[in-house]
C-alpha cells in the first residue's frame, strides 16, 4: 500500500525546444509561446508545487543536457523544486545537471535503452532524485509506450519492467493523445493500474480543475502537470490551486515565490 | 544586511549547489562555493546541500579532504548548516550506505522511510514541541519542500526542533550548538524557505 504523507503537487510542465518555450501537440508539432524567463518566473510567482522542464530539443541526443541552459536558469533565482530532462544518458550527466541547480534529473529515452541506468543514477543520486518519462499511446486497443526519439512502439508492461522492482523515485507518465489537446481520465486508468506499486506524475490535456481532482484521486498519483493551458489560461495555475485546496498546497496571497 | 560573515556553500562534488548558491544570492552577496579544503578556511558560516546518496557524498567529501575542514569549523562553533543529505551526513551511519561513515558530528543515525511511504512533496512543519516558538519560521509560512528516502534519528530527541506534520516521527529540523539540520529544502521551499534561509544568516 503506498501512502502519501505529503501534499498531492501541481506541478508544471515546461518544454524547451531551442531554448524557447513551446507548447507540444501529440509529441508531433511544436509552437513557440514564450521566453524561459518570463515562464519560470511567472511559475514560481503563482507557488507552483514544482516545474519540470523537458528539453526536446534534437540537439539533446547527440550533445548532452544543456548545462549553459541550466547555468542560466540558476541566476534568474527560482525558488521552486526543478526537474531537468534532456540529453541524459550516464550518470556523469544526470550528476553535472544537479551541480547545474536542479533537485531531480529526468530519464527518458536512454532509460529504456540503457540497462540499468535507472537503477545506477538512482544509486548516485538517490532514487527520489529521479523521475523516469514513460509517454504512452494506444494502439489497436493495445497500451504501449511510445518512444518520441525513435517513434518506435513497445508494449507498455515490457516498458514498465524496466523500472526496478521497489523503486521509490517517481514516473512521469505522459499521454501522447491528448498532448495538447483536451484530456480524457479514462486513458490513465490502465497504465495507473499496471503501475500500481510507483508513484506517478500524470500529464496531458489537463487544463481544468475536474479533470486535474479526478487523477490526483487516483492512489498512486502523487502530482498533476499541466503544460500548454498555463500559457493560454490566464492565472490557470493559482485558479487551480483554490479549486483543489483539500488535495494540494494552497495558493497563499502576499507570498510571491521570487 | 542580514549578516557580514562570509558563507561557504559546501561543494562535496555531489549536490544541488547552484540552487542552493542562487537563493543564499538573495540575501547575501557575501558568499562563495567551496570544493577544496584551503577555501573553507576564510568561511565563517558553511551550508552543506542536498540532492545525493549517503555514500556517494561521504567518499567523495572525504577524497577532496572536506571533513577534516568540517570538523575544524565546528570546533570553532562556527555556524554550519546542513541541508537534506548535507543534515543526514553529520551523523554517525547511514541504512542508505552501510560501511560509510557519516561526520558524526550529531549522535544518531539514519533510517530508510517505511516502504510504501512516499515523501517527494510539500509538508507543513511544526514546532517541537508544538507550544515553543521556533526561531527560524513562522507559523503561517511553515510549508516546506521535501524529497527524501530516509530520514535522521537523533540519539536525544531534545535536539528536535520542528517535526513534519504528516510525519511527527520525521524529524525536520535539529540543532546542537552552531550545527543545523533542516531535512526540507529551504532553497526550493519559496517565500517559506527564503525566510529560513534569512533567519539562519540573522543568527550567523
Amino acid at each position: 500500500m503506498l501512502i502519501t504523507n505529503v501534499d498531492k503537487r501541481l506541478s508544471a510542465l515546461v518544454l524547451i525546444r531551442d531554448q524557447r518555450v513551446v507548447n507540444g501537440y501529440q509529441f508531433e508539432r511544436y509552437l513557440p509561446v514564450g521566453s524561459i524567463r518570463h515562464t519560470l518566473e511567472e511559475l514560481d510567482r503563482w507557488q507552483v508545487d514544482d516545474v519540470l522542464i523537458l528539453d526536446i530539443s534534437p540537439k539533446r541526443w547527440s550533445a548532452g543536457p544543456d548545462l549553459d541552459l541550466l547555468g542560466y536558469i540558476s541566476q534568474l533565482e527560482i525558488a521552486t523544486p526543478l526537474t531537468y530532462g534532456g540529453g541524459i544518458s550516464d550518470i556523469a550527466d544526470a550528476v553535472n545537471v544537479v551541480e547545474a541547480g536542479v533537485e531531480r534529473v529526468c530519464l527518458g529515452h536512454s532509460a529504456f535503452a540503457t540497462e540499468h541506468l535507472v537503477r545506477d543514477v538512482g544509486r548516485e543520486l538517490g532514487e527520489q532524485a529521479v523521475v523516469v518519462a514513460l509517454p504512452f499511446v494506444y494502439s489497436d486497443r493495445s497500451l504501449r509506450r511510445y518512444d518520441p526519439r525513435s517513434q518506435h512502439e513497445q508494449p507498455f508492461d515490457q516498458a514498465a519492467r524496466s523500472i526496478p522492482s521497489g523503486w521509490r523515485g517517481e514516473i512521469l507518465l505522459q499521454d501522447v493523445q491528448s498532448d495538447g489537446m483536451m484530456g480524457d481520465i479514462r486513458n490513465f486508468s490502465l497504465p495507473c493500474e499496471l503501475l500500481s506499486g510507483h508513484r506517478i506524475i500524470l500529464s496531458g490535456g489537463f487544463r481544468d480543475a475536474a479533470l486535474v481532482r479526478q487523477a490526483l484521486a487516483f492512489e498512486n498519483v502523487s502530482a498533476v502537470a499541466v503544460g500548454n493551458a498555463m500559457h493560454s489560461k490566464e492565472l490557470l495555475v493559482p485558479r487551480l490551486k483554490d479549486s483543489l485546496t483539500d488535495l494540494t498546497r494552497p495558493f497563499q496571497l502576499n507570498q510571491g515565490g521570487s | 544586511m542580514l549578516t557580514s560573515k562570509k558563507v561557504g556553500i559546501v561543494d562535496l562534488g555531489v549536490g544541488n549547489v547552484n540552487s542552493v548558491a542562487s537563493a543564499v544570492k538573495r540575501i547575501t552577496g557575501n558568499f562563495t562555493v567551496v570544493s577544496r579544503p584551503e577555501l573553507m578556511k576564510s568561511c565563517e558560516a558553511l551550508i552543506i546541500p542536498g540532492v545525493g546518496s549517503f555514500g556517494v557524498a561521504e567518499q567523495s567529501m572525504r577524497k577532496r579532504g572536506l571533513d577534516v575542514s568540517l570538523y575544524r569549523h565546528v570546533a570553532m562553533s562556527r555556524p554550519l548548516l546542513g541541508i537534506c543529505l548535507g543534515m543526514q551526513l553529520l551523523f554517525e551511519a547511514s541504512e542508505e550506505a552501510i560501511g560509510h561513515p557519516g561526520l558524526k558530528l550529531v549522535r544518531g543515525t539514519v533510517h530508510s522511510l517505511p516502504v510504501g511511504i512516499h515523501r517527494i512533496g510539500w509538508d507543513v512543519v511544526r514546532s517541537e514541541p508544538e507550544t515553543a516558538n521556533n526561531r527560524f519560521i513562522s507559523s503561517n509560512e511553515s510549508s516546506f519542500f521535501f524529497n527524501h528516502n530516509y530520514y535522521v534519528v537523533p540519539q536525544d530527541i531534545k535536539i528536535v526542533e520542528l517535526v513534519c506534520e504528516r510525519s511527527p516521527a520525521v524529524p525536520a529540523l535539529v540543532s546542537v550548538g552552531s550545527i543545523t539540520g533542516v531535512q526540507f529544502h529551504p532553497e526550493r521551499s519559496q517565500q517559506a524557505g527564503h525566510k529560513f534561509l534569512a533567519n539562519w544568516l540573522k543568527q550567523c
